[in-house]
């Protein structure tokens, strides 16, 4: 069996499809550290302000509507506030890019509530003075990087937000006793985080650990919302990502920085293993019974003293192996590209953030070792397009339709799973093989896409079909007369 | 029989409700380079693949150094070298790769051994070319040479001479006759090229429709067919037919007859009383050809 399997990989390196792909990929991996290296994430260079037809528009709006009249009030405000948060950002446009994140996120708001209270038709004269302190010091925050004065003060009015919130609640009928639980929990949350940014000290600068605190909060902020949209597995997904983020501002350890070589290999590996690796074991299980089929060669095979389930086993085993083998080689060249783009220090120093679902908590590992998870999580599911693959070669002889058909699987499952999550009626679905093909889904104690969906089932379904698709592909190779070229 | 290399007995193969073969025999003795040839579609190549197990068995068996091939697969195929159609190689490797990789198969096949066979095929100067770049010829040489490079006790060659210049034809029968005779290697060649078998075939099995006609030594054969058969060169064959009784006019100047060797004489007598001039007589060798024409009636060769 050594020696069939020896030959095999022989084969298939001699021929010229398996380097080009290998080649591909590290022409991918240096696109990919040249583009991350040199090219900024200043996402925010905003564009639009130097287009000043939007301004224009707004302009033109505002025109149009009249503060005084009630119906016409929102969007008078609306646009006034727009209007100004366009002047601001104009201001602040040849800034560092944090401001210009900070301004997006918070200036709206200060903005609105000056408007909506200078507008009304009371004109509390009290708000409207918190309101302009409120903006002044933001705006003194910007200019002075004066950010925990400003903090100090948004604290305060969170607190006091959350203080009436609660005290609402304790009157709290039955119709809006879970809307006020809410909102007490959203309250607690901005206390939180803003206790924390004075805490450690973070500044609003962009750093790890400002970045640290936004995505915490705003993933938390949207864990809370329990938007009826989202669906849970989404969910899960950013609330493991704030829970990360707050391991970060904990150990105070940079886990989001995306310059570096860790980050990079982890990043480009995840593609790797999603696509590449994929493509490769597919073509290599599509062509390499159906190939020396059409060309002949399996004739010369097959008159050797070797069982034929012996030789089927082989190309099998061949797939996966030559699969494994060409990860190993994409991942040390990954990891000297990456080392000599950025530094080889980063991979001991840079770790990734995992969050375990099982524990509840957040930890981080070597990035190698997050790698390798991945890998062999990732394994069971390669193996699977493999087996559906050489399951259609074998029977067909055809590799063309042998490629096409895991492919056309992945598409499928799309579907299967759009159905899966939308109708009870099919619920049967579940027993297909393509909602249970990915077993890496579970990983760190996930839970599936689908309550009616877990590992042990799933375990369960993927063996049913390994043994079956292989079972059915050794009995045809074994059964099959070798007709007339 | 006791010696039988390759022994198939009652041989069904039925595809569909077309029968393929019917109650087909044969044997390969240890020495034997058995020629077996038919007419397309007789049912050579099938048998072949029968025996080396490349297709099912409807019904019958194969042994081959007395291992049955349908219950003891590896055991009866181990000592087995075979060409099937076409000699099955890897394009895009060398032909020293080639040989390498079916080496590795075997347990008695080393360095030596392979380069030892490139020499008995002629390849040495090639051998390390890829071989999409060999000829024919060259493609045919190195299935001989992977089909002998494990020592096999028996050779399966199915139309093995296709492609070969005379002078490469030569050397395959020559190195046939050696294997066969030296090493007691027994041959099974399927062919159409009658007139190469019969000049170092020693059996002959004929096969037809998918059932055997025919199995015999040369010799034999050829002595079957009874009388001889003279080839006159004259000057006037339509006269000379009309004096000579079964004489057929070959072409212009050559007319044929069967006749006891006795009658000769005679013959020669009343062409001469005729005023034909006579410029040759010769006996025609019967040709395996004309001898399997005349088993299988007539029917189209190839």
């Amino acid at each position: 069996m050594v020696n069939l399997i020896g030959n095999e990989i022989k084969k298939i390196y001699s021929r010229w499809p398996i380097k080009i792909i290998i080649l591909i990929a590290v022409i991918l991996m240096i696109v990919d550290a040249i583009m991350i290296k040199y090219y900024n994430d200043d996402i925010y260079q905003s564009t639009y302000y130097e287009d000043t037809s939007m301004r224009e528009f707004y302009e033109n709006e505002l025109k149009t509507l009249n503060p005084e009249n009630e119906s016409e009030r929102e969007a008078y405000i609306a646009d006034k506030t727009t209007l100004e948060l366009l002047d601001l950002e104009n201001e602040y446009r040849n800034e560092e890019s944090w401001k210009f994140e900070c301004i997006t996120k918070n200036a709206y708001q200060l903005i609105y509530n000056i408007n909506s209270i200078k507008f009304s038709p009371e004109k509390n004269k009290k708000e409207l003075e918190q309101a302009e302190k409120l903006y002044k010091n933001f705006l003194n925050m910007l200019k002075n990087n004066e950010w925990e004065q400003y903090t100090r003060e948004m604290l305060d009015v969170a607190k006091e937000e959350l203080k009436t919130s609660k005290e609402q609640l304790e009157n709290a009928t039955e119709l809006n006793k879970k809307e006020l639980e809410k909102t007490v929990e959203y309250n607690e949350l901005q206390v939180e985080v803003l206790q924390l940014r004075l805490n450690k000290k973070i500044p609003y600068d962009g750093s790890f650990m400002d970045e640290a605190l936004n995505i915490y909060s705003s993933g938390m902020q949207t864990v809370l919302q329990d938007n009826e949209n989202i669906p849970q597995s989404a969910l899960n997904e950013v609330r493991a990502d704030a829970m990360i983020a707050k391991y970060a501002l904990d150990t105070e350890k940079d886990l989001f920085n995306h310059k570096n070589a860790s980050q990079t290999y982890k990043n480009y590996m995840d593609v790797v293993i999603e696509l590449i690796l994929s493509v490769i074991i597919i073509i290599i299980s599509a062509s390499i019974i159906s190939d020396e089929f059409n060309k002949g060669t399996i004739k010369q095979l097959l008159i050797r003293p070797y069982k034929r389930e012996q030789i089927w086993i082989a190309k099998f085993l061949t797939a996966i192996i030559v699969t494994v083998i060409s990860m190993l080689v994409i991942s040390l060249i990954a990891i000297v590209v990456f080392g000599l783009f950025f530094s080889f220090k980063d991979y001991a120093i840079y770790n990734i953030g995992v969050y375990d679902y099982n524990s509840g908590s957040a930890y981080c590992m070597n990035v190698f070792a997050y790698v390798g998870i991945i890998f062999i999580s990732k394994l069971p599911f390669l193996i699977m397009l493999a087996t559906i693959a050489i399951f259609i070669s074998t029977l067909l002889n055809n590799t063309a339709l042998a490629v096409a058909t895991p492919l056309i699987g992945t598409i499928a499952a799309e579907i299967i799973n759009a159905l899966l999550a939308s109708y009870k009626k099919f619920r049967f679905l579940k027993f297909f093989i393509t909602p249970n093909w990915d077993l890496s889904v579970y990983n760190f104690g996930k839970p599936a896409q689908f309550d009616f969906l877990n590992f042990r089932f799933s375990l369960i379904i993927y063996m049913l079909y390994f043994v079956m698709l292989i079972g059915l592909s050794i009995y045809r190779f074994k059964k099959e007369d070798i007709k007339n070229i | 029989m006791e010696n039988a290399v390759v022994e198939c007995n009652n041989l069904y193969k039925k595809i569909g409700k077309k029968t393929i073969l019917n109650n087909v025999s044969l044997q390969v003795c240890k020495g034997d380079i058995v020629g077996f040839i038919g007419p397309n579609g007789a049912g050579k190549t099938t048998t072949i693949k029968l025996i080396t197990g490349l297709q099912k068995i409807t019904s019958g068996t194969v042994k081959i150094n007395n291992y049955d091939i349908q219950k003891d697969f590896t055991k009866a195929i181990e000592k087995v070298g075979a060409i099937v159609e076409s000699p099955d190689l890897y394009m895009y490797l060398s032909g020293y790769d080639n040989l390498k990789m079916i080496a590795k198969l075997y347990n008695n096949v080393n360095k030596s051994r392979i380069d030892e066979v490139v020499k008995i095929v002629g390849l040495e100067n090639r051998i390390n070319d890829k071989v999409s770049k060999y000829s024919l010829g060259m493609r045919q040489r190195l299935g001989i040479a992977q089909a002998i490079l494990h020592k096999p006790n028996i050779l399966i060659l199915d139309e093995p001479n296709n492609g070969l210049d005379p002078e490469g034809i030569k050397e395959v029968r020559e190195l046939l006759i050696k294997l066969a005779r030296e090493e007691g290697m027994a041959v099974l060649i399927s062919s159409h090229n009658l007139s190469e078998l019969e000049t170092f075939c020693n059996k002959v099995i004929i096969i037809q429709n998918g059932e055997i006609v025919e199995t015999s030594t040369i010799k034999d054969l050829k002595a079957d067919i009874k009388g001889n058969s003279y080839i006159i060169e004259l000057n006037d064959t339509k006269k000379a037919i009309k004096i000579i009784k079964n004489a057929k006019i070959i072409n212009k100047e050559n007319i044929q007859i069967e006749c006891e060797k006795n009658d000769i004489p005679i013959i020669i007598k009343k062409l001469v009383e005729a005023d034909i001039n006579i410029y040759r007589l010769e006996e025609e060798k019967i040709s395996l050809e004309s001898a399997f024409l005349k088993k299988t009636g007539g029917n189209k060769i190839g």
